[in-house]
């Protein structure tokens, strides 16, 4: 038997390589096909390099067919038939299965057993003799000519799929574009973040840090240009409580400490305590007669001493009430002169709170620039961003006089903004204007989640047609056409108008913005 | 493992023997040696005149096996050629003594047999399948080796008898004995009218007695053959298709080919596959080989499978030929 299966050897090399011809024949085959129904369906459904990937099917699959058909154990039945297709006449065939069946079922030892034993060891004998003298180049590698021929057939077709106009490539195209995009606003927003560490605190650091890394990881995640749109708003946001936390609390430690250094000032020079108390009353109620009496009752003169023993806002307010003190009658203009002083004193502090952080606002709203929303928009996420907030005012340019809470809509990019919007009407040119999307946020989750609904909203003129893309973000149950909301949000306008300080001709635009959106 | 070795040796030297006495028809001859080496009737089928009488007697002289021959006319009787008891007068009295018919020889050939009737042709089955004659209730063996070699005339259907398919499953080929060539029918009429021929007896011209006396091998030489050649291996897929070609010929059998069920009235019996397989066997060891080829089966299954199938009406009126349809099912069914 062993003599026999290494008589056969040859053969079997000679049929891992045929297997291996046929297999690559498949291979290219099956493979061309497969890269075919990848460029047909890539062509509609967008995939990033799909002319490697299909390039990569064929050869992949050439070699794998080729290697996986020639490793595949050629049975000892298979290369005895292969030798007798090369003239043995079946003398392997017989030979192996009599190899096998005398394993099992030796001859009998009778004289037909004999004869018998004789017969097998001379035809194996023989066998061996034609296996051993036979060429086995013989057994020559069939060239797979029809499956080449298909092979290239598909992938012909494959070229062909250029044809399709599906437009996969453009959105790849696009897709590579927005990724690369990120990726630059992500270190953009990194760099802006370190700039801007700089004298802040551990825990504000901690905070900006955060927040940048929120948005990168939205901008990594983000599928298209609206997704990255939203993350920036989203930061924007963040940033902008961030700064309006930051701003309350030193405002509130700026104040207390410019009056606390005044009042101690006074104290240590033995001004009457009485006095003091008056003046303080007087210059937070705006009463300009007590004001007048106040400053009267300490003098000018020892005012003026004050301000020589004090520095920064509190000298400045102290200065401001000697002047006044030297003047006598206090009118209302000066009485709001000297209001504006305590407030420039208070909101020194504020001031520096609100220079933190500049690099990255800068960075924010670059991105938001590159992401296709023009300076209007900015204003319009500002103006929203700020219309959280319902304008407080307590920062100076920056209380907007947003359209209230929740609303955002691409006409309102015209709308009196903020600090950088300026009340300005945008700047996108009017006859035709689109947005890759448009975010209306939920007025009932606005405070707590900002979820919003996804639209598509085209403007040509004054015509807006505003389109549903999808499950809204602002509904759990689904989409929200705008002609169910937008009643809402005009009842809700109005309260926060009511309640913002704003001035009557932002609160007059933004009535007449609804207005002209409900009548829509 | 001298007998297995030096078979085909003897076997060439039958051949050679035989050839001296035959112009041409090597394959007749080759058939005809495969059946009788294989231990098997055969019916030689061809017009007269074509030798097929004498190459019978040739064979008996070569193998040196008694020979009888047995001339079937209509009026042939049973007991003509199987043998009767006849009375004996002796000085004990009168007593049956059994007279043997030329039955009772190794090598019997039985001359135009479609010429006896159907009830003296049957007395030949016992003899061809048994090798045993049953005579008054007695059954008697005959010799081995046993033959019967038949010859029948495809022309003469007049007066004639065509043989039951129980018999002709009897015989293990039917050899078709084909005109000779030009060149062939020229030595035949060197060998029988030449010079030296003429000085010869003028009945047979072409049987000289050096020919006659001329012996390769005996009997037991000739079963020693017989039994190593049923020892020849044959693999499962040489066998498998020699049994799937004997069932396609059946045209009732679901499997069948569309030309068996368009053409064949009947298929082959198992004999048939015992047939192909006997004397593929034996052309294995006679061409050198210790195993049987797909090869020996394509040769042997034309010869073995004419004689067992029956065409049917719409074969006859289309006019195929039994040739062509067994030659079709050979080349499909034995790759």
């Amino acid at each position: 038997m062993n003599e026999l299966l290494k008589a056969l050897g040859p053969v079997r090399s000679r049929l891992r390589l045929r297997r291996f011809v046929s297999g690559a024949g498949w291979g290219f085959a099956g493979g061309a096909l497969a890269a075919l129904i990848l460029l047909a369906v890539t062509s509609f459904v967008p995939l990033a390099n799909r002319w490697w990937i299909a390039g990569a099917c064929v050869a992949g699959g050439t070699l794998l067919a080729a290697a996986g058909n020639a490793l595949r154990p050629v049975s000892p039945l298979e290369a005895a038939r292969a030798a007798d297709a090369c003239g043995l006449r079946e003398r392997a065939v017989t030979a192996l299965e009599l190899a096998e069946a005398e394993k099992s079922t030796p001859a009998p030892p009778d004289g037909a057993g004999q004869r018998l034993a004789d017969m097998i060891l001379l035809q194996r004998r023989d066998a061996c003799e034609r296996l051993q003298a036979l060429d086995a180049r013989q057994i020559r590698p069939a060239f797979p000519k029809r499956r080449l021929l298909a092979g290239a057939l598909l992938l012909a077709l494959c070229a062909a799929t250029l044809l399709l106009p599906g437009g996969g490539d453009r959105a790849v195209a696009a897709r590579q574009a927005l990724e690369t995009k990120t990726a630059a606003m992500a270190k953009a927003a990194e760099e802006a973040e370190k700039a801007d560490e700089a004298g802040l605190t551990e825990k504000e650091k901690a905070e900006l840090r955060k927040l940048t890394a929120d948005l990168k990881r939205d901008l990594t995640a983000s599928r298209d240009e609206a997704d990255a749109l939203v993350a920036v708003d989203k930061a924007e946001q963040q940033l902008q409580k961030l700064r309006q936390e930051q701003a309350q609390e030193k405002t509130a430690g700026d104040a207390m400490s410019a009056m606390d250094a005044l009042a101690q000032a006074m104290q240590s020079a033995g001004t009457d305590a009485a006095a003091a108390d008056a003046l303080a009353e007087a210059l937070a109620s705006g009463d300009a007669a007590a004001m007048s009496k106040a400053l009267s009752d300490l003098g000018a003169e020892d005012l003026q001493k004050l301000s020589e023993s004090l520095t920064g806002e509190a000298k400045a307010l102290a200065e401001a009430m000697a002047r006044t003190a030297q003047q006598g009658e206090l009118s209302e203009a000066r009485m709001q002169a000297l209001q504006q002083a305590a407030q420039s004193a208070q909101s020194a502090g504020s001031m520096s709170a609100a220079r933190q952080a500049t690099a990255l606002q800068q960075a924010l709203a670059g991105m938001k620039a590159s992401l296709g929303a023009g300076p209007s928009q900015q204003s319009a996420s500002q103006a929203s961003m700020s219309g959280a907030g319902a304008g407080s005012g307590n920062n100076p340019g920056q209380s907007g006089g947003g359209a209230g809470t929740g609303s955002t809509n691409e006409e309102q990019k015209g709308g009196s903004g903020g600090q950088k919007s300026g009340g300005s009407k945008g700047t996108n040119p009017a006859e035709f204007r689109q947005t890759e999307y448009e975010t209306i946020y939920d007025p009932e989750k606005v405070d707590v989640a900002a979820r919003d609904v996804m639209t598509n909203q085209q403007s040509l003129g004054k015509d807006s047609v505003q389109i549903e893309t999808g499950p809204g973000k602002g509904s759990l149950e689904g989409n929200v056409p705008v002609s169910q909301v937008v009643g809402e949000y005009a009842e809700q306008e109005v309260k926060a108008a009511e309640s913002a300080n704003l001035t009557r001709e932002q609160k007059q635009w933004v009535d007449e913005y609804f207005r002209k959106l409900t009548e829509e | 493992m001298d007998n297995i070795t030096n078979f085909a040796e003897q076997y060439e030297k039958i051949r050679t023997e035989i050839a001296k006495e035959m112009i041409g028809q090597e394959d007749v001859v080759e058939h005809l040696l495969l059946a009788v080496v294989a231990g098997g009737n055969v019916l030689l089928e061809g017009v007269p005149g074509l030798g097929k009488t004498h190459l019978v007697r040739v064979l008996s002289k070569v193998l040196d096996l008694p020979f009888s021959r047995i001339q079937f006319t209509p009026d042939l009787m049973p007991a003509d050629i199987t043998g009767t008891n006849i009375l004996v007068r002796t000085e004990e009295g009168s007593s049956f003594r059994f007279q043997k018919g030329p039955l009772f020889a190794s090598i019997v050939l039985a001359d135009e047999i479609n010429r006896a009737t159907p009830k003296t042709q049957a007395a030949l089955l016992e003899a061809m399948q048994e090798h045993s004659v049953t005579v008054a209730g007695e059954t008697m063996r005959l010799p081995e080796p046993y033959f019967v070699l038949a010859t029948q005339n495809p022309v003469e259907q007049e007066g004639t008898y065509p043989l039951p398919e129980a018999q002709l499953d009897r015989f293990l080929f039917k050899v078709l004995v084909p005109f000779p060539t030009l060149q062939e029918l020229g030595g035949i009429m060197d060998l029988t009218l030449g010079a030296q021929a003429q000085a010869q007896a003028p009945v047979e011209p072409a049987l000289k007695e050096s020919a006659l006396k001329r012996t390769a091998l005996g009997a037991e030489d000739l079963l020693e053959m017989r039994n190593a050649a049923r020892q020849v291996p044959v693999a499962d897929s040489v066998r498998e298709s020699a049994l799937k070609l004997v069932l396609a010929t059946h045209p009732e059998t679901p499997d069948a080919p569309e030309i068996a069920r368009k053409y064949l009235r009947f298929g082959a019996s198992p004999r048939a596959a015992q047939a192909i397989l006997s004397t593929a066997r034996v052309r294995a060891l006679e061409q050198g080989r210790f195993n049987v080829a797909y090869d020996d089966i394509r040769f042997v299954a034309p010869a073995c499978l004419r004689h067992r199938l029956a065409l049917n009406f719409a074969a006859v009126t289309e006019g195929r030929e039994m040739e062509s349809i067994v030659a079709e099912l050979v080349n499909d069914y034995v790759k």
